[in-house]
């Protein structure tokens, strides 16, 4: 039972923090918060990407996830496609990973 | 006087949701699911380690819905943490949606608070990104966002469901790099934004403060201070007289 409880406040606490800054009422109206709102994108997907490309598990790592972001990078910038992308960088880093076994 | 009639102002007919733009976000979030899934599973596998029974582990995926939140609050409690200490701990690591979240809100004021109330349940970072586009260029783009939400909702379930059928089956998803699938497919979506010279900007802040801030703080606060850094940079790149144009 209190493991039930225990996962029904965390349920509340997630849903509040994700449903209260979308149902608050607000237009970006003021040009620098309009102007800062073009920018969350590119800012969350790096902070996104980078720690997971060139830091995973908490250290830096000059390795085959590195490579693998590289050439995905670089698929990504040539092609614009998702999948094409997702596939290089799988394959890069399989292929890193078999040649020089880590 | 009293036949005045009332003023007439119809509340505008509910706009029907577009079911087709609902499908194309489903389809959209396909590539994510690869990255997910393993994740689910893992997750699963863990929280049945720590002493949770299957029917809690499916409680929590489908209530809770935060991956990062779900494998703290089973690590927290099965090292005998107060309930107090994992409130803080979802409440820190769930921290970072307010940002995504709040930069939402002026997209979606035209529709019924309902409908948001919805759209907030199954939000995820991934949601965000996948749908970002839409969202801004279409007046029933929020139709993309739920077919997002519901894609990544029944991935995420669906693999903690696999995760209880075959404990102990599968080795760590580390091992072949099957979580590197999420962080690809957001690198393919972040190329297409790198188009000025403050949005280049806003990305190396992004990841240069996400990353040293993941070295040295446990957590998910890297994605939190990265986004903020990143858009704080952006925004004063774009002021700069001479960084106009591209």
């Amino acid at each position: 039972m209190g493991t039930w409880l225990i996962i029904a406040a965390m349920a509340a606490v997630t849903y509040v923090l994700r449903a209260v800054p979308m149902l608050v009422e607000w237009r970006a109206d003021h040009p620098l918060v309009e102007r800062a709102l073009r920018y969350v994108a590119p800012a969350i997907l790096a902070a996104l990407v980078v720690p997971d490309v060139l830091a995973h598990g908490g250290r830096v790592d000059g390795g085959p996830r590195l490579w693998a972001g590289v050439a995905a990078a670089v698929v990504a910038w040539r092609t614009r496609n998702t999948a094409l992308t997702i596939v290089v960088g799988m394959a890069v880093f399989a292929g890193l990973r078999w040649r020089f076994g880590q | 006087m009293s036949s005045i009639p009332a003023p007439s102002h119809p509340a505008p007919a509910a706009e029907a949701i577009d079911w087709p733009e609902v499908w194309r976000g489903f389809k959209a979030a396909f590539p994510v699911w690869f990255g997910i899934a393993p994740f689910g599973v893992a997750a699963a596998l863990g929280s049945i380690a720590s002493g949770f029974s299957p029917l809690q582990v499916l409680g929590m995926s489908a209530l809770v819905y935060a991956g990062a939140v779900q494998v703290a609050a089973v690590q927290l409690l099965g090292a005998g943490a107060s309930w107090m200490a994992v409130m803080l701990a979802t409440f820190l690591i769930h921290a970072r949606m307010f940002v995504p979240s709040g930069a939402f809100a002026p997209h979606l004021r035209h529709l019924s608070r309902w409908y948001r109330a919805v759209l907030a349940f199954a939000f995820v970072d991934a949601s965000y990104v996948l749908s970002l586009g839409r969202v801004m260029e279409y007046r029933r783009g929020a139709d993309f966002l739920l077919g997002v939400n519901i894609s990544l909702y029944v991935c995420w379930n669906a693999s903690t469901l696999a995760g209880l059928w075959f404990q102990g089956a599968l080795g760590a998803t580390t091992a072949w790099g099957l979580d590197l699938v999420i962080p690809l497919s957001f690198l393919a979506l972040a190329v297409p934004h790198l188009r000025t010279r403050a949005a280049v900007t806003a990305a190396v802040a992004g990841g240069a403060a996400a990353l040293a801030i993941h070295l040295w703080v446990p957590g998910s606060w890297h994605i939190l201070a990265g986004t903020l850094a990143g858009t704080a940079a952006g925004a004063w790149m774009e002021g700069r007289p001479w960084a106009r144009g591209s």
